[in-house]
């Protein structure tokens, strides 16, 4: 059905466009323009798409950020949960004890936000407060809501990508959990429903049109973790027939892991100075 | 009777060495050495063998060898067997369960009663129960009438031989739970022999040995080759020299199993033939560790005990030692080869991605004078050098070949270092190559495939790792399109996107898995009745889909609908018909109940498959030469002009037609699940164009690896895994009943090879679809050959790849099993590729669209 609406509605533009005419109008004899052969095709460099990023709100880098607390619960879901001996019990315990730091996070995430955004909104004048006050809790609440929420696509991503379907159900599910409070939630806590241009950026962000990611701590802490997690999937096939092999216990580690990272990056990227700034431009 | 009669009879387990093939098998049970892995694929027109083994030794005796059964014996010993009494019988037919039996049955009784003073051996060669695995498998209860069609002539054979005669019944190989073989598993080695004479004769080892406890897992086994001194010492005659096996204890140590003597000196004749025989092999016979065993024997042969148990050790310690080092390696030629081969991909690289395009045309006539001019040089020089050094590795048709290889890579480099420098090719890398995010994404993809060689886990789990590179091909084209500045483009690109990646999840649900694979991998590849079902279904969506991508660029006009909706659908819907009727066939019962017979069945289906070839392979092709163009023009009066409407996508329409009618050929040779992956693989390729046009990445390397990956993934989807056993050698009978020259060797070629074929084709509609017509239309062929190097350079990059990891791992314990098939298959892909990429897409359907297009619009 999709596709007949799709038909119907190139039907209704007739207009001639460059690229990709859907039907052009010729004359007989049929027009002999001499164009040049390379106007055919584009210069190979060039870029459909390479109008200028759309700028989104870049919050300040702070050590305070990187994200240290997972590397403990990674460290605890192999030794205290036992995640080797026993997946699916040690990533829902893992998962309790991520949430609650994660809340925590969520607030420091928060507070840098308000700081960052005092700063640049200065000369606006605009009313904002630097502190954690009541309206930030309950978007901090909601926030942990939509990022469990987020785990639904997530999870389905996941099977498109290959996760098995029918056996290991609940362990791609926890892992979705995982991966949407790592990567979902703090980004929620920068870019904020409250927040005036909250369409624009996050139409942005899943697009991944941001600017400077490199130096977007929260960010390139959630382009981290995904990446982490698609290099995690790597030793899973290798016959060194490991507990630690077992899916997904790789591509969570990759995620922490990567999640770290990504962070660490974008803190240091945050610290370049403006002079190499324009030399990468 | 092996229980109740132990001095008669004796049951053991016999070991194959693989691989698993019927020839290879012949070779291993009459000369006693290890078969070579390359023989594998001279299964199929066995020469006569020249190596010294068991039937030669009997004719050279003066024994008369009386033969009946499968014909590959006379192929193999034809000179050495008793003419008046040998009865072969057409043996690769694996759909005939009964004709080469029943003529073992029809003959050997007669030779037996009547002419048994005529012979000294008899050979009876059963194929019933091999060819049943191959088509039922061996859960269906047509092995059972067969198992019990032999228990009954092994019982009446038992009861009319002599006293003075010993029955061996064996299987050569046995066969995996799909009722296949040829490779290594535990299931397609073993097998049983079962030795038996009249008179008391065979003696017992202690009973531990025969546990049958857990399905006999530990029951005595011996090597397939241990068949051959044992047999030659109890016909006495000399062992074949080449014979790597030891006496069957069993048959030496006499009906009460104290005979030490007999065996002792069975022994010592064996040892000492397999002492001469390692002493012709420089390497063999410099192996210190064997040589001391060979004289500790020498000092303790008093005791006979004592001397067997040593006797066995230098024998079994000596097998395993040649097995080690049974393969040999070429080294020179090794390196020849991946020497060419970079050569090829360094010349390949430079003459379709650093040099202009417009210089390749000027250049392509002096190309051809200096590689005229070099290749004569270079034979010269090779022929010379081949006739001064006499170099062992290299013949002299050899050393003529690679002159001419050496002599067009010259040639073509010669005029190209005329004009241009080293450092100015490099520097074109860097600006020709790369030309987004999307090219280093691409050429991360390549150097991933490339480096999965270097593990044999990555190899056994190809199939789904390059799913999972296509989903995230999906997944980033999914975000990329909404960075499209028109939002209808947009929409477009995400849905095209999304339905690529759940095509893509979906068909990698189909999977044949390979042994390797184990428990995490379950075979969903099986020709079930929805499989069937599927495939009728298919035969009115596909062409129905393929109709609204058609409709979507205006071009569902002239000939479209013709080809698509009726001729398309037409053979698909044949094809579906066919695989019912090879379905019922296969189902007895169900055949039974429709009260269709089996002759009616194979008639129908035979001749439907050979129109439905003929017609889309030959016929439609014809059709297509002469000129079909899905545009319609429309005359308007006022203002006095033509529309031309379907304009936008003329090349690629008119091109996609010829696709169809390759890809209806290839979908009749696909068994019913493979039909399904196709008809998948049609609809990805048409999306996957959609988001080429859309995302602009069409001369973008990253298209043609996705191609490539296509390719690929299909492989796996129809049911195939780089693996020997996995090759689908019945649909060599789909098209005829016997093996014919050019029709079974396509069925099997598009059956295999069918989804390399049709994306090779493919790829020039990446350059095509979807775009107007132009004045010029050489650049089209330009960028078409462009693409197209690009995905042999793709495939190219992974023969070598694959030639320098299987040459490292040559000692390897998996190499045989895993990384020289998977060698094979690239290889045989790349010349497949090759083939297609030259003489069909480029040299036949590209121009011929573009000029046609010439020829009645001039533009």
């Amino acid at each position: 059905m999709k596709k007949a609406k799709k038909v119907s509605f190139s039907k209704e533009r007739k207009e001639y466009q460059p690229g990709q005419p859907s039907e052009v109008v010729t004359d007989i004899p049929s027009d002999s323009s001499d164009k040049p052969i390379e106007d055919l095709w584009e210069s190979p460099g060039r870029n459909i798409t390479d109008s200028p990023k759309p700028s989104i709100f870049t919050p300040n880098g702070s050590f305070v950020l990187i994200p240290l607390h997972l590397l403990v619960i990674l460290y605890l879901e192999f030794t205290y949960f036992n995640i080797q001996s026993n997946v699916d019990g040690a990533l829902l315990k893992g998962l309790y004890l991520l949430a609650s730091c994660q809340f925590i996070y969520g607030i420091l995430v928060t507070v840098n936000t308000n700081r960052s955004r005092k700063v640049s909104k200065k000369n606006k004048k605009a009313k904002v407060s630097s502190s954690f006050n009541s309206g930030d809790l309950l978007g901090l609440i909601f926030a942990l809501v939509l990022s469990i929420l987020s785990s639904i696509p997530l999870f389905i991503t996941f099977i498109l990508f290959g996760a098995p379907i029918g056996s290991y159900t609940l362990r791609t599910f926890l892992l979705a959990l995982h991966t949407g409070l790592i990567t979902v939630l703090p980004m929620l806590c920068t870019y904020r429903l409250s927040d005036s241009d909250f369409k624009v950026d996050w139409a942005n962000i899943l697009t991944f049109q941001v600017d400077k990611f490199y130096k977007n701590q929260i960010y390139s802490m959630a382009i981290g973790g995904m990446i982490g997690c698609w290099l995690g999937v790597i030793p899973i096939p290798l016959d060194w027939d490991r507990p630690w092999q077992a899916w997904p216990i790789t591509l969570l580690g990759g995620m922490y892991l990567g999640g770290v990272v990504g962070n660490a990056v974008g803190w240091l990227g945050g610290k370049l100075p403006a002079s190499s700034e324009q030399v990468s431009e | 009777m092996a229980k109740n009669h132990p001095e008669n009879a004796v049951l053991l387990k016999f070991l194959a060495d693989p691989p698993t093939t019927t020839l290879q098998r012949l070779k291993g049970l009459t000369t006693g050495s290890l078969p070579t892995f390359i023989d594998a694929g001279s299964n199929f027109n066995g020469d006569i063998i020249e190596e010294d083994n068991l039937i030669s030794q009997l004719y050279f005796s003066g024994r008369k060898v009386a033969f009946t059964g499968d014909d590959t014996w006379d192929a193999l010993f034809g000179p050495y067997l008793y003419r008046n009494l040998t009865f072969p019988y057409e043996s690769l037919n694996v759909w005939d369960l009964y004709s080469v039996d029943q003529g073992v049955i029809d003959h050997i009784f007669p030779i037996m009663k009547d002419n048994s003073t005529d012979w000294d051996v008899l050979i009876g060669h059963f194929l019933g129960v091999d060819h049943c695995g191959h088509r039922y498998g061996p859960q269906h209860y047509a092995m059972k009438d067969k198992l019990h069609q032999l228990d009954d002539v092994i019982r009446k054979v038992i009861s009319e031989m002599d006293d003075e005669t010993v029955l061996f019944v064996f299987g050569d190989h046995g066969m995996d739970s799909t009722g296949n073989h040829g490779g290594e598993t535990q299931d397609e080695l073993e097998s049983a022999l079962f030795m038996y004479s009249k008179t008391p004769y065979f003696g017992r080892l202690s009973s531990d040995k025969y546990d049958l406890t857990d399905l006999g897992a530990n029951y005595r086994a011996i090597d397939q080759i241990d068949f051959v001194p044992t047999v030659a010492m109890l016909l006495g005659i000399p062992i074949p020299f080449n014979s790597l096996g030891s006496p069957i204890e069993e048959a030496f140590i006499g009906p009460h199993g104290n005979d030490a003597e007999t065996l002792a000196d069975a022994l010592r004749t064996t040892t000492n033939q397999i002492n001469q025989y390692r002493h012709t092999s420089p390497e063999l016979a410099a192996d210190t560790e064997i040589n001391r065993l060979y004289s500790r024997l020498h000092e303790k042969s008093t005791e006979w005990n004592e001397f067997s148990s040593l006797a066995y050790n230098y024998q079994e310690k000596s097998l395993a030692k040649c097995k080690e080092k049974w393969a040999t390696f070429d080294d020179t030629n090794i390196f020849i080869g991946i020497g060419l081969l970079a050569l090829a991909w360094t010349l390949l690289v430079i003459y379709s991605k650093l040099i202009p395009s417009v210089v390749v045309a000027q250049l392509n006539p002096q190309f051809f004078y200096s590689s005229l001019a070099l290749i004569l040089v270079y034979t010269v020089l090779l022929a010379s050098f081949r006739f001064v050094f006499r170099p062992a590795s290299l013949p002299l048709p050899w050393a003529l070949l690679l002159g001419v290889a050496l002599g067009i890579a010259n040639g073509i480099l010669a005029p190209i270092m005329d004009r241009y420098s080293i450092p100015w090719l490099v520097s074109q890398v860097g600006e020709n190559l790369i030309q987004n995010g999307w090219t280093y994404f691409a050429l991360l993809i390549v150097a991933m495939h490339a480096l999965i060689f270097t593990s044999n886990s990555f190899i056994i789990w190809e199939d789904r790792i390059v799913s999972f590179w296509l989903a995230s091909f999906g997944v980033c084209a999914f975000f990329k399109s909404f960075q499209l500045t028109r939002g209808r483009n947009r929409l477009l690109g995400a849905y095209h996107s999304l339905v690529f990646i759940i095509l893509t999840r979906l068909v990698s649900q189909i999977r044949l898995c390979r042994e390797e694979q184990g428990a995490q991998c379950i075979s969903t590849f099986k020709t079930s009745p929805y499989a069937v079902g599927g495939l009728f279904v298919s035969a009115i969506i596909l062409p129905w889909i393929i109709k609204s991508f058609f409709s979507a660029s205006y071009c569902y006009e002239g000939s479209a609908p013709v080809w698509i909706s009726k001729g398309f659908r037409g053979t698909m819907i044949l094809t579906a018909i066919t695989w019912t009727a090879e379905f019922l066939e296969h189902d007895e019962k169900l055949a039974d109940a429709l009260r269709v017979s089996f002759g009616t069945l194979k008639t129908t289906r035979m001749t439907l498959a050979r129109v439905v070839v003929g017609v889309s392979l030959v016929a439609a092709n014809f059709g297509w030469a002469s000129g079909p163009l899905c545009v319609k023009i429309e005359l308007q009066e006022e203002p006095k002009r033509a529309r031309i409407v379907g304009y936008g996508n003329a090349y690629g329409s008119s091109y996609f037609l010829f696709f169809i009618n390759i890809l209806s050929g290839v979908l009749e040779c696909s068994k019913p699940m493979a039909g399904l992956s196709l008809a998948v693989l049609a609809y990805q390729l048409l999306t996957l164009f959609e988001i080429v046009n859309l995302l602009n990445i069409r001369t973008n390397l990253i298209s043609v690896v996705v191609v490539g990956l296509l390719g690929y993934l299909h492989f796996f989807t129809t049911g195939h895994q780089a693996t020997l056993q996995s090759i689908h050698w019945d649909s060599a009978f789909l098209l005829t009943e016997t093996i014919m020259f050019p029709l079974t060797h396509l069925a099997v070629i598009l059956d295999t090879f069918g989804p390399f074929i049709l994306t090779s084709i493919a790829v020039a509609l990446l350059t095509l679809w979807k775009k107007p017509p132009a004045s010029k239309p050489v650049a089209f062929v330009s960028k078409v050959a462009e693409n197209a190097t690009s995905l042999l350079l793709y495939q190219i990059t992974l023969t070598i790849s694959t030639m320098v990891m299987t040459n490292h791992f040559r000692r390897h314990l998996m190499v045989w099993k895993i990384f020289a098939p998977r060698y094979m298959m690239n290889g045989l892909v790349l010349i497949v590729m090759n083939l297609v990429l030259v003489f069909v897409t480029i040299g036949f359907a590209c121009p011929k669209v573009l000029k046609r297009w010439y020829d009645v619009f001039g533009a």
